[in-house]
């Protein structure tokens, strides 16, 4: 992509590694105190048609912070579309008439992309069903960046659910641009799928399988944590995959602890107050890549 | 069997398409609804596919959006332009790098499903053919598809 200049973001696998970097460098000027009006003048339409309130109020605090102005809706069911029952598509093309850029987020996969190929105006996805939520994946590498001072060659364990969560592929299929070393940890039934691990193998990403936190928690610099959801487990628990201060006691001394949240108990609230626990200043980074994203995109530069 | 089903003087012979294709290609040409007069083999003995499907259409020319069209439904099948009893051109079908509005995504949740499909076609690490879909970015195996949009 190199320029962002109108362009969309649509998925983590569009961007290559220079507009990685691109997007981290403008981020940690924003984390850094640089403020901007850049969107002066500009309207955002910021259309949830799946209610995220983390995400959305992250998008429109960045889009306050640049000045621009706001439109949209917190949910469908506010909208003419549950009602009415108009078209996706014919919404879409209305509300790329009234805006200057569309942050999406939509239940459906692809939704973000059919979006951008149907509108005008540049598209955020902010979360298509499955699939992609790039803003997500951009700021969990913005936050191992702005925790460790680099990318490159990063120890970065991963625990959870690696076989559904979108977050981990994306995380994953990034990781593999900075040569990071992965540690993932889950039960066998949830290991990362085959073709994953058949593009770690071409790129030559170093990885390794491990069933519980303890085998390898002395070698992270990073630990990233997903939930792992009870659904998927009628008839087991899995204790081991929960963190505990005792565990940390073996942690390296710049080990951070990084969660997409919201949580549940594989991250218990007493991990809070130790120096490990990164997971809220991964939530406000969001902000800053946010902002960062925004301006590349949309900004008067 | 095969030469009961005729000769052509002008048109088009498509040979080799693997066994139970032939009538997605009918549907999407509209052979079906024509004017053209159609020879169809079915299950006939192969030697490299085992069974397989012809077509024989007099009469008829294909376009290229009809051959990008068709074959997905017929790669490795050969092609034959015939004109006064000869073939005058003879090429071997292979799968577009992008196939528009033929195949219905796997992926129930997948927006194409309320609008039109796109699919990039690939080899992926086994040898074997994917299509991955521009919309949902879900890869299935082009020979594990089961649902097409046929009118």
């Amino acid at each position: 992509m190199a320029n962002l200049k109108n362009k969309s973001l649509i998925s983590i696998n569009d961007l290559s590694k220079k507009d990685i970097i691109n997007i981290i460098n403008r981020a940690k000027e924003f984390k850094n105190g640089l403020t901007k009006t850049s969107l002066a003048n500009k309207v955002i339409a910021s259309c949830f048609f799946e209610h995220s309130t983390r995400t959305r109020m992250s998008f429109e605090s960045a889009i306050a912070k640049l000045d621009g102005k706001v439109i949209g809706f917190a949910d469908s069911s506010s909208t003419s579309l549950s009602g009415k029952g108009e078209s996706l598509i014919d919404t879409l093309k209305i509300i790329g008439e009234y805006a200057d850029l569309l942050i999406i987020r939509h239940p459906l996969d692809g939704s973000a992309r059919l979006a951008s190929d149907i509108c005008n105006i540049p598209i955020i996805n902010a979360g298509d069903g499955a699939n992609q939520h790039p803003t997500q994946t951009l700021l969990d590498l913005f936050s191992i960046e702005d925790s460790q001072g680099s990318l490159e060659g990063v120890s970065l364990g991963i625990m959870g659910d690696l076989k559904y969560s979108r977050t981990v592929h994306s995380l994953i299929t990034a990781a593999q641009l900075f040569s990071m070393k992965l540690f993932f940890i889950s039960p066998p039934s949830l290991r990362v799928d085959e073709d994953c691990l058949f593009k770690l193998k071409c790129s030559g990403t170093n990885y390794s399988f491990h069933q519980k936190p303890e085998q390898v928690i002395d070698q992270l610099d990073c630990l990233y944590i997903t939930r792992l959801q009870k659904e998927r487990f009628a008839l087991e628990t899995h204790d081991e995959y929960q963190i505990s201060l005792a565990l940390l006691d073996r942690a390296k001394a710049n080990l951070k602890i990084l969660h997409p949240l919201p949580r549940k108990e594989e991250l218990p609230y007493e991990i809070d107050d130790t120096k490990f626990a990164y997971y809220f200043t991964q939530a406000k980074n969001g902000l800053y890549v946010r902002q960062a994203l925004l301006d590349m995109i949309l900004g008067n530069n | 069997m095969e030469k009961h089903i005729g000769y052509i003087e002008n048109g088009v012979n498509i040979d080799h398409i693997p066994q139970g294709n032939a009538w997605y290609i009918i549907k999407i040409l509209g052979l079906d609804k024509s004017s053209a007069q159609v020879g169809i083999g079915l299950n006939l003995p192969s030697k490299k596919l085992g069974y397989k499907d012809l077509i024989k259409i007099e009469n008829h020319f294909i376009s290229q959006n009809a051959l990008d069209s068709i074959s997905t439904f017929c790669v490795g099948s050969t092609l034959s332009v015939i004109q006064d009893f000869k073939v005058i051109e003879k090429k071997t079908l292979t799968l577009p790098e992008e196939i528009n509005n033929i195949i219905i995504c796997p992926n129930n949740r997948c927006v194409s499903r309320l609008h039109t499909s796109k699919f990039y076609s690939a080899i992926n690490h086994n040898h074997k053919i994917y299509v991955k879909c521009h919309y949902c970015e879900q890869s299935f195996l082009l020979n594990e598809l089961s649902e097409y949009k046929l009118d």
